[in-house]
């Protein structure tokens, strides 16, 4: 397990890095002996704001597809849009440790927790690389009590 | 019961002038109008589109109410009536459909507003939260809003309605969030944030600066 730093880190996200080391689950490097490659960099994945105060979450496959450094290709299997593209979006920026081309799959989770921990406006962020991601944080709630004037 | 004749019957006439023959709101300026004036005079900036320290009023509540469209227009708001729980009487609840496009319901519980002023109020605050989901910074997290930024907002354009129907306090439960006489900016900014910070139900996390956007 390594905990890196990552540029473009909003300022109080907790990140978890589980480092690809345990990474032969991969999607579809299943079946193969070759590992999953080692993520050098990503920027870290934040919920979509429109889903957030929208209350959608749930469960985005996107299919990655690398050049043996950078990923040429990130396509959402599934997913509300709102959550897709913004899967997709996060996947570009990854990039790899020297590696044979290859197509894996990543699957982003997108939770909302009404008692979520931390500040609402950061997301909790767990990463598994370079196969799963976890971006949970607490729904917007826009309620608000009657205005008494004199 | 009035046991008057009416005019038509023969009864003396309410009226027995004409009125002048000019727009009827500049026959009724008073104190409130003077307010008003003097605000704009001392910030230096009496005109709408260009001046020193723009008040920019006019916009913020122009956006408020065009947010809930004109009759029949399809504006992807509802707005309906029914029971809100808690201390809650406006709400807005946002959607999305698969393809992304949102669409607002904001929901008033009239048992606990007092009365059209005090709606205006809470229908201006519920238009601000539309209005800015609806813009594009939101959905940007570079400049999206926080909670606190996002509800900040929806209660200045509340002390902007109070104070446009000529009301000297704007309270919610026990907090004062704006009183006439204050002379500062701040003092509304700081009663806001209080209020925020520490109401019962759904405190925010102040965040800095307050409104981040440019009205």
């Amino acid at each position: 397990m390594k905990l890196l730093i990552m540029r473009g880190v909003a300022p109080t996200i907790l990140l978890i890095l589980v480092v690809a080391s345990m990474a032969f689950a991969g999607a579809a490097a299943r079946g193969s002996k070759i590992a999953l490659p080692t993520v050098a960099f990503a920027e870290v994945p934040l919920y979509p704001p429109l889903a957030r105060v929208a209350r959608i979450e749930g469960v985005v496959h996107v299919k990655v597809t690398t050049d043996g450094h950078r990923v040429i290709g990130a396509e959402a299997q599934d997913g509300h849009r709102l959550l897709a593209a913004a899967a997709e979006k996060n996947a570009r920026t990854w990039e790899f440790a020297t590696h044979e081309p290859m197509a894996f799959t990543v699957t982003y989770r997108y939770k909302l927790a009404t008692r979520a921990e931390g500040n609402p406006n950061n997301p909790v962020v767990t990463l598994r690389l370079p196969t799963d991601v976890e971006v949970a944080t607490s729904p917007v709630i826009i309620s608000d009590p009657p205005a008494e004037v004199r | 019961m009035n046991q008057e004749k009416l005019a038509i019957d023969g009864g003396k006439p309410v009226r027995t002038k004409p009125l002048p023959l000019e727009f009827p709101g500049m026959h009724h300026m008073d104190a409130k109008e003077i307010q008003a004036a003097v605000r704009l005079l001392r910030a230096r900036s009496p005109f709408r589109y260009y001046g020193i320290k723009l008040q920019k009023e006019v916009e913020k509540l122009e956006a408020a109410a065009k947010a809930y469209g004109k009759e029949g227009e399809e504006t992807g708001v509802t707005v309906g009536f029914g029971s809100l729980t808690g201390d809650a009487a406006g709400g807005v609840t946002v959607s999305a459909d698969e393809a992304g496009n949102l669409s607002f319901a904001v929901t008033f519980d009239m048992s606990k507003i007092s009365g059209g002023d005090a709606f205006a109020i809470d229908t201006g605050h519920e238009g601000t939260h539309v209005a800015d989901i609806r813009n594009p910074l939101y959905a940007d997290p570079r400049t999206t809003l926080s909670d606190f930024q996002r509800e900040f907002r929806g209660y200045e354009t509340s002390v902007w309605v109070a104070r446009s129907l000529g009301f000297a306090t704007l309270s919610y439960g026990r907090v004062q969030v704006w009183n006439r006489s204050w002379s500062k900016v701040d003092q509304r900014d700081a009663a806001i944030t209080r209020y925020l910070t520490t109401r019962e139900q759904n405190p925010l996390p102040e965040t800095r600066p307050h409104n981040p956007w440019p009205d």
